[in-house]
């Protein structure tokens, strides 16, 4: 629901990075556990983008599997009860939401 | 010509809330105040919690931070009762974040307070994704919204202390069984204390009175005032 926000945060971070040339490809990391839905990401990046360097560049995501940790036995697993002993889990990862890497184009030099 | 290049940049864009979130808690622990975050989808009860707590509470000094997407209503809610109020307006975003609660925190007079309520945007979902760094988050949900709620939104039920059962005289006009949704909550979340109860009839009401002395009681610097 939130997507928008998030997508101008990719632009951002990115122009942050890029200076000259523009951005073809970027790659996103999704955890798990986020409330951020890939689809929605994409549209709202199209519209975020327009008119930057990262204009009409294809936004890729991959979703980052959730896994934690029980407090107590340190039993590893996805719920958020432990299966062993009934305490509360930690997460371990999942909760991310990783710019990772832009692939970007520049014009050569004359 | 031209050059393709990749650029590394492994940045966690929720990272950044998170940083924000932290610094508000450390504010609020250096000037001995504590925060309780309500959130809870819209109509669960979160303003009326806060308004019959404000009422009550008479011996602590209470502020409160109110989210909107538009509107001040529940900023005017609060302030009938002379508190002071901070009103948050998102625009179209659907949940506070640890930005826009620093800020609202600035406008306040720390040192002078025991409790602060943040009540956000009535939302079971986004919230969960933006810490504000309130060192006690409760989540309000109604048995009107059906006795799956609680299961279906697993995430904001995960860093909650308290989660509230409202609307429990509603209970058996609208099938739901509060029971159901105290289990599925302690199974998200096995430290979480649950409470059922009524605002309107003031049915276990007393308990969320409680709850809010006990936390207020862990005032980093309570001196016995």
């Amino acid at each position: 629901m939130h997507e928008l926000s998030v997508a101008l945060g990719i632009v951002k971070a990115a122009l942050k990075r890029v200076k000259r040339g523009r951005v073809v490809e970027v790659q996103v990391a999704i955890g798990e556990l986020t409330h951020i839905n890939a689809e929605q990401l994409r549209f709202a990046f199209e519209i975020a983008s327009r008119g930057t360097a990262l204009e009409g560049a294809e936004l890729k995501t991959r979703i980052v599997e959730a896994e934690l940790r029980c407090v107590r036995c340190r039993t590893r697993g996805k719920s958020f009860t432990c299966g062993r002993c009934g305490s509360a889990m930690e997460v371990l990862s999942g909760e991310e939401l990783l710019l990772e890497r832009l692939k970007v184009v520049e014009d050569a030099p004359r | 010509m031209h050059r393709v290049s990749e650029v590394e940049v492994q940045e966690d864009l929720l990272q950044a809330n998170r940083e924000l979130a932290e610094r508000n808690r450390r504010l609020l622990e250096e000037k001995g105040v504590v925060a309780v975050e309500v959130s809870g989808a819209i109509g669960s009860g979160k303003s009326t919690l806060i308004e019959l707590a404000v009422g009550e509470l008479k011996q602590y000094r209470i502020a409160a931070i109110a989210g909107d997407v538009v509107a001040s209503l529940d900023a005017e809610r609060f302030r009938r009762l002379g508190i002071e109020v901070v009103p948050l307006n998102t625009g179209r975003e659907c949940h506070l974040d640890a930005h826009l609660v620093g800020h609202a925190l600035e406008q306040l007079p720390l040192e002078e307070l025991d409790l602060i309520f943040v009540e956000n945007v009535g939302n079971l979902i986004c919230p969960a994704d933006f810490e504000l760094g309130a060192q006690v988050r409760v989540v309000v949900v109604s048995v009107t919204e059906g006795d799956d709620i609680v299961a279906k939104h697993p995430g904001i039920f995960r860093r909650a202390q308290l989660a509230v059962i409202n609307k429990i005289d509603l209970a058996s006009f609208v099938g739901a069984d509060p029971e159901k949704m105290a289990r599925d909550a302690r199974r998200l979340n096995p430290e979480l204390e649950v409470l059922q109860l009524s605002a309107r009839t003031g049915e276990n009401l007393s308990s969320w009175y409680g709850f809010l002395r006990r936390v207020a009681e862990l005032k980093p610097t309570s001196s016995g005032r």
